[in-house]
């Protein structure tokens, strides 16, 4: 049985927890095989995970850093000579399919089956012809600067925008150029682009596609566009355009699978019914993250495990700090992780100077052993902005530590109870609870204690894989039944 | 020697859901069907659920190919392995183990032994009150069931 694992900005190239969870769900289910599709930025990219021996292929679809796209599409060196379209043949075969494509997107994908159709149409063209050529066609640009501007929404777009807007289109969209393996079922980890060869294969060849939702992929994006600077025009372009591909992947999804209740909220708020959705929470190895009082370091430290980038939050941890060096001063604070967003990380290291806090928060890289690292914790923090069902805090859970995290994505749902909730982006609370925890023995100890049967009884990875297993059998049941 | 290619590896004589399924697409049922009763033997020991699946799929071929007598030997299995299946995850997920149940149901269903599609159908709602589910709508594909519409002996109707 072969499965079509869909990712985007993760797995394999990419550590964090979704590569994680892609990663242990491949390589425990081997008795399926996996044909791998991820879409990354640009081409130079170094596998940070070795896949698994039951990924049969990896294909992967750089949105940039390519000037000859057809180069990735395909080994056959007949693919590298796909034609160029005349003028005639954008005009008649293409233009229509893109003219309906364009109309949904600004509107953002109110009529999700015919933006599905105008999609699938515009796969069937790129298999014939060359994707580069016609995206840089007049014919194109015309189409799409005209509907554009003819729209009082977008009539204000200057023609620098516009250019722009087309550019990210031709980009974000390649996928489409490429040739989809006959899979018997897609699996995407997030409802994005990355999604669209499981609609265009559900809607040719009947392929069930299963969606995974670990962040919401829309409300990440619109906490992306409120910090961006633009024009409300542009800001529009944006949000419809993402509301679009977000519908239409939640409408072609045979089942929606989100970690967490959290994202249900947001599911069911773009109509989907119900009946669709199965949370399925992300599951640890218990045996490996388990209690080691032993490693607890004598004085307090608090760990923070995460990526550094702008959704984590690191910030607020830093700022948190100041409230709990000023009561207890020999604490210090780990950030252990990748640093995913350089720009980001200056802006900590700012923040850090400008509080005096050097030597009491450390950024320590990536670790191997983050077992290890949250067995050294007295206490550990989660401060993002948004989460899924977040690896980390179910990890620390595990190891039977006190966790003091963001009210934000499924983090209530894991803690219930077991930890404490505090708001996002407000430090003097985060602070507040950090120092409460540090100080207070009987509360740690009460608090990792019911954490570790929580996640024994709950968030097991046996359970996480047995649900991913069936979720499979159904879907490809549910296909032979209806062949 | 050369490494094989992914479409060579799967398309080798080990691959036998593979092989089927390419048959099963071209029509060829008969030789489809044997390929998926191949991989559910060889699946039977290590994954149930799989092994179900593949004799499902074996019988769904054979149905296609006009040969439902023998088709309902293939369902009897494709239930007993749901069923086993429901059993060996009913403590770790009983989300996958309802399923299970309501599937052996369905096979056991098209197999003709009504009595035992009964007693499962009965589990999965017994099961089914306890995670205080919803009544999940049992569905057969297409308009009509497979052989004959299936009514429950208390009655109540199970299927449409």
């Amino acid at each position: 049985m072969i499965i079509m694992m869909l990712t985007e900005g993760t797995y394999p190239y990419v550590k964090g927890g979704v590569s994680t969870w892609t990663h242990n769900l491949i390589s425990s289910l081997d008795e399926f095989k996996f044909v791998v599709v991820a879409v990354v930025a640009n081409p130079y990219v170094d596998l940070l995970y070795e896949p698994p021996r039951n990924v049969v292929r990896l294909i992967m679809v750089p949105l940039w850093g390519t000037e000859l796209l057809e180069e990735y599409v395909d080994t056959s060196l007949l693919r590298l000579v796909k034609p160029k379209p005349s003028r005639k043949t954008i005009r008649e075969e293409f233009l229509p399919a893109f003219s309906t494509f364009l109309s949904e997107v600004k509107s953002g994908g109110k009529n999700v089956e015919k933006l599905g159709e105008s999609l699938s149409e515009m796969h069937h063209f790129f298999k014939r012809y060359n994707y580069k050529t016609v995206f840089k066609s007049e014919e194109v640009w015309e189409a799409f600067s005209r509907q554009l501007v003819e729209d009082p929404l977008y009539a204000s777009l200057k023609t620098s925008s516009l250019i722009r807007f087309g550019r990210l289109i031709q980009h974000l969209f390649r996928v489409l150029a490429y040739d989809f393996p006959e899979v018997d079922l897609c699996h995407s980890s997030v409802a994005s682009f990355c999604g669209i060869p499981a609609i265009v294969l559900k809607m040719e060849r009947g392929v069930p596609y299963l969606l995974t939702e670990h962040g919401v992929y829309f409300r990440e994006r619109i906490l992306d566009l409120v910090k961006e600077s633009g024009t409300l025009a542009e800001r529009f372009f944006w949000l419809n355009l993402y509301r679009a591909v977000v519908r239409l992947n939640y409408h072609y999804a045979d089942k929606i699978l989100p970690v967490c209740g959290f994202n249900v909220r947001w599911e069911v708020e773009f109509g989907i019914a119900k009946e669709k959705i199965e949370i399925i929470y992300n599951g640890v190895d218990v045996e490996r993250f388990r209690p080691r009082p032993e490693l607890e370091e004598e004085k307090p430290l608090i760990v923070v495990m995460g990526r550094v980038n702008k959704l984590k939050d690191m910030v607020n941890v830093i700022e948190a700090m100041e409230y709990v060096v000023g009561e207890i001063p020999d604490a210090r604070c780990e950030i252990i992780g990748p640093i995913e967003d350089k720009a980001y990380h200056e802006v900590c290291l700012k923040r850090l100077g400008e509080l005096g806090l050097e030597g009491k928060v450390v950024f320590k890289g990536p670790s191997e052993s983050p077992e290890f690292d949250y067995n050294r914790a007295r206490v550990v923090a989660q401060p993002s902005i948004s989460e899924g069902f977040p690896f980390t805090v179910v990890e620390a859970m595990a190891c039977g530590k006190p966790v003091v995290a963001t009210d934000v994505g499924g983090v209530r749902e894991a803690l219930e109870g077991c930890g404490i909730i505090v708001p996002a982006r407000d430090p003097k609370r985060l602070g507040e609870a950090l120092i409460q925890v540090l100080i207070d023995e009987k509360l740690r100890r009460e608090l990792g204690e019911k954490a570790r049967r929580r996640v024994v009884e709950l968030f097991s990875y046996q359970r996480f894989l047995t649900e991913y297993r069936r979720v499979y059998l159904e879907a490809v049941s549910k296909r032979k039944l209806e062949a | 020697m050369p490494e094989k290619s992914w479409i060579e590896r799967l398309s080798d004589r080990g691959d036998s859901w593979f092989r089927a399924s390419k048959l099963e697409k071209e029509g060829r049922f008969e030789e489809a069907s044997r390929y998926y009763v191949e991989e559910a033997e060889k699946q039977k020991g290590k994954n149930l659920g799989m092994a179900a699946v593949s004799y499902l799929a074996a019988a769904k071929c054979l149905v296609k190919a006009g040969r439902k007598d023998e088709a309902v030997k293939l369902f009897r299995l494709a239930a007993s392995h749901y069923e086993k299946y429901a059993e060996e995850v009913l403590a770790v997920s009983p989300n996958s183990a309802l399923w299970g149940y309501q599937m052996a149901s369905k096979s056991y269903m098209w197999a003709e032994d009504y009595k035992k599609a009964d007693e499962l159908l009965e589990k999965a709602k017994s099961l089914m009150d306890k995670l205080e589910l919803k009544p999940v709508k049992v569905e057969i594909s297409g308009d009509v069931p497979l052989f004959k519409t299936y009514k429950s002996r208390r009655g109540k109707e199970d299927s449409k």
